[in-house]
């Protein structure tokens, strides 16, 4: 029997979306720190921390329908401003989808069928909501 | 120097400035007003003073967005200038869209939503508007974290490093705003000596001897520089007369003493009161001393005072008192002879016009009795002014230039010694006949005790800064063509390069005025007290703890092996030999003069001096270290660093700072010159070797003096880091 899981839901003003079908894959979510080092004349280290820029991101899947293929698109280039989209850990992201690229494959009864990824910038990431099951 | 949080000290010296540790800049922009204040009306002098720091009436608001901050400041320059860079774009809600863009770019564009076009990009105005514009006041604050609940002007991680004036703000189309911005000196620098900045009381600018302290005598003055010191009194309104005299001796027309009044009437509800009744005394005073008869009466009935003239007869000398008096009236400085009405005889003359004047019918700068063909002389005539003042706000201007130009222009007509006789009232006469002098103060028209600079004044608040007493002034007059229509801060110019005091604006927007944190260990501690403070303590720049960058310059292009100072016409001079750390037998020669240079000891001192920031020259550092508000320019700090062999006290010239918050560093660079390692024992000038005269100068200015026991060196502020 599988395992339930949460949909991904993108949120933005009055508009609210859950995928029929989550991504397979994404890439990290949080940013790595922007840290130089520097040093004395003595040799004695000297870190100094500027502003953490956002992450680049990107999560992949496939989708089989029209609707989802529309829904994405219009996700990423239709709405402008800043999004929200909830992963299945629970966890808001607030991003800025940058770029929808999506790739037909050939499929028997799946005439709709895309390989995709969507890439973007995150801004922030709360905490998870889910734990060790859905 | 100045006190920090200990925290703050804590991470510059810890060497990790990362996550609530890192470098933060916060800024602040506010409507900048210039609010005017008003001397309070004494002597019928109004003087205002403008203040500019405390002259706006609406809060600051925190700029956000800021990329980047840096500035320059340096000892030697007055003004100081910095560079912001900000983000010209707010972040927009989650899920609204105002136009097609993402956020909102253009956020802080100073017109945002005022153009008549703004609707096509959806654009409204917003608190910003009018706000990001040139003349504006910007404030910086720098440190390590920041508390986001808090405003800069509280938030403890954070020091003021300044307070500017924006010049310039550049808006780009790629969503970029630069601000440039100098410190409050720009205002001095962009003003001129000139109404209406310089009241017109007070315009031109010139400055004299100030009057000496009561009971102080200054035995040996010249006559001119006597009077010249009693005019400007006058003219400062340290002093009221009722009368000035002059007592004018052995005349070529005869032996016996006489006064000439020149009434100043200090009551402004009878100007001519004093005019009347002293004319009348002195001028039959005068003519008794000399035989002639002219009785004068003033009128009893109560009507307009009628002066009668009348004149004695001297056989073969005069007939007729018309051509004894002749009545001679200025009005706004014009002169014409003295109205003849008809057959009116000079007695009527007289009478009309002491009438029109009592009667405020007229203004006179001016009234003058001529008197010819004395019994004892020549038909030279000869005048004596009787200035009248004719406005009630300068009752002194006139008097101040009269007088002294009529007294020179009589008494060197006649070849006759020139001698004062002041009396205040209630005071000592003031008597000054070329042997003795001795007088006393009485409160001059501002209520002000002689004592006190009528510009600084009785209340605490019309200057703002730290400024500290030259201990001198100059010799000769400071006349206007050194001020006139230059710029303010030319004027502060070029007294400081006579003296040598430095002369900047510091972090808070204050003046700072004092001389060269040289001559002793240690540091000025700016507070927010009445009286700065004074420390040994030192910031330590260690290579094993923070110092980044060094590098070390000598150069002996500003040494010269021997300074003279003369004054103008060579009568005082003094010859300094400078220190050259490599004398290899130049001989170079380095020379000024100037007028205000009075004896050779002055010339000696200033000398001394000259030769020894040149001294300080030899050895300059430019150093990098991470930011660090605690430390200011005129500042001492302590350097180790093995390779150039930098082990010494140096005096921070100029500090550039840098802080980008994308990538995170913080610093400053700082200018420095070396003082040597320790006071009176390795110092990098040996006391001893200037004039006596220069080593009390110091100790007069609280600068030299035993130091600490030159076998415990000096306990640097914080112990050193361990050695990696």
């Amino acid at each position: 029997m599988a395992v339930p899981v949460r949909r991904w839901r993108f949120r933005a003003g009055g508009e609210d979306y859950t995928v029929p079908q989550n991504p397979a894959s994404m890439s990290g979510v949080f940013p790595a720190k922007s840290i130089s080092a520097r040093a004395s004349t003595a040799g004695r280290p000297l870190l100094f921390q500027g502003a953490t820029p956002p992450q680049a991101w990107s999560f992949a899947g496939s989708c089989r329908s029209p609707e989802h293929y529309e829904a994405l698109r219009h996700w990423t280039y239709d709405i402008t401003g800043r999004i929200l989209i909830t992963d299945h850990f629970g966890r808001d992201i607030e991003c800025v989808l940058t770029e929808f690229s999506a790739e037909p494959k050939r499929s028997v009864n799946v005439y709709w069928r895309h390989d995709y990824t969507i890439s973007g910038l995150v801004l922030s990431v709360s905490v998870p909501t889910v734990g060790t099951s859905p | 120097m100045r006190d920090v949080p200990q925290a703050m000290s804590d991470t510059w010296r810890g060497g990790d400035f990362t996550g609530d540790r890192r470098p933060i800049a916060r800024v602040t922009l506010q409507q900048a007003k210039i609010e005017l204040h008003s001397f309070s009306r004494v002597g019928g002098v109004y003087n205002t003073y403008a203040s500019l720091p405390f002259g706006p009436d609406t809060p600051p608001k925190e700029l956000p967005n800021v990329r980047s901050v840096s500035w320059d400041r340096d000892a030697e320059s007055e003004i100081a200038s910095c560079r912001i860079s900000l983000a010209n774009t707010q972040p927009q809600p989650v899920g609204t869209v105002l136009y097609r863009d993402l956020d909102q770019p253009g956020y802080f564009t100073f017109n945002r939503g005022d153009a008549t076009y703004s609707s096509r990009w959806a654009q409204t105005p917003n608190e910003w508007s009018g706000l990001l514009l040139p003349d504006n006041i910007v404030r910086t604050y720098e440190g390590y974290g920041f508390d986001e609940q808090l405003c800069p002007e509280d938030d403890t991680h954070l020091m003021l490093t300044g307070c500017w004036l924006i010049d310039q703000v550049s808006y780009t189309a790629d969503g970029l705003i630069e601000i440039t911005a100098r410190d409050f000196g720009r205002v001095l620098a962009d003003q001129i000596a000139f109404t209406p900045v310089v009241p017109a009381n007070f315009n031109p600018l010139t400055f004299t001897v100030q009057g000496d302290p009561p009971g102080f005598s200054p035995g040996g003055e010249s006559e001119n520089q006597r009077l010249t010191r009693i005019i400007n009194d006058v003219r400062l309104g340290q002093r009221t007369f009722d009368d000035i005299r002059r007592s004018v001796d052995l005349l070529a027309y005869g032996p016996n003493r006489h006064y000439e009044p020149l009434p100043v009437d200090p009551a402004r509800d009878a100007p001519f009161l004093t005019l009347r009744s002293q004319t009348k005394k002195r001028v039959e005073q005068i003519f008794t001393n000399r035989n002639v008869v002219l009785p004068l009466d003033p009128s009893t009935d109560g009507a307009p005072p009628r002066v009668e003239a009348g004149a004695g007869q001297e056989p073969g000398t005069y007939s007729d008192y018309s051509d004894i008096v002749k009545l001679f009236c200025a009005w706004g400085g014009f002169f014409w002879p003295a109205e003849n009405s008809g057959s009116e005889n000079a007695e009527q003359r007289l009478n009309r016009i002491v009438a029109d004047v009592y009667l405020r019918r007229r203004s006179f700068d001016s009234v003058r009795v001529s008197v010819d063909r004395l019994a004892y002389g020549d038909d030279t005539t000869h005048y004596e002014p009787l200035p009248v003042p004719p406005e009630r706000d300068n009752p002194f201007r006139n008097l101040a230039n009269l007088t002294r130009q009529r007294i020179e222009q009589i008494f060197s007509n006649r070849g006759v010694p020139l001698s004062i006789l002041v009396q205040n009232p209630g005071a000592t006469m003031l008597k000054c006949d070329g042997s003795t002098v001795s007088y006393d103060y009485g409160p001059g028209p501002y209520g002000l005790p002689n004592a006190l600079d009528p510009v600084l004044g009785e209340n605490a608040g019309r200057v703002w800064g730290d400024f500290m007493q030259t201990g001198t002034h100059g010799k000769a007059d400071l006349t206007a063509e050194n001020f006139d229509k230059k710029s303010l801060l030319d004027c502060i110019v070029y007294i400081r390069e006579i003296i040598g005091f430095l002369f900047y604006i510091d972090e808070t927007g204050a003046c700072v005025w004092r001389m060269p944190n040289i001559f002793q260990l240690g540091n000025n501690v700016a507070t927010a007290t009445q009286q700065p403070r004074r420390t040994t303590d030192t910031v330590v720049l260690d290579e094993s703890v923070n110092l980044m960058d060094l590098s070390v310059t000598l150069s002996s292009r500003n040494i010269r092996e021997r300074v003279f100072i003369a004054n103008s016409d060579g009568s005082s001079a003094g010859v300094a030999r400078t220190i050259n750390p490599n004398p290899i037998g130049l001989r170079r020669v380095a020379g000024w003069t100037d007028q205000n240079f009075e004896s050779k000891e002055e010339c000696q001192l200033m000398a001394d001096l000259i030769a020894l920031r040149q001294l300080f020259s030899y050895r300059a550092d430019r150093l990098t270290i991470p930011g660090y508000p605690k430390i200011q320019v005129d500042d001492q700090v302590k350097v180790f660093e093995q390779v150039t062999g930098e082990a010494y006290t140096h005096y921070v010239s100029g500090i550039s700072s840098s802080l980008d918050h994308e990538n995170g560093e913080y610093t400053y660079a700082l200018t420095t010159q070396w003082l040597g390692e320790q006071p009176f024992s390795k110092w990098a000038f040996d006391p001893a070797q200037f004039s006596e005269l220069t080593r009390s100068y110091l100790a007069y200015l609280g600068l030299a003096g035993p130091g600490p026991d030159p076998s415990t060196p000096a306990t640097p502020s914080y112990p050193l880091g361990p050695v990696y």
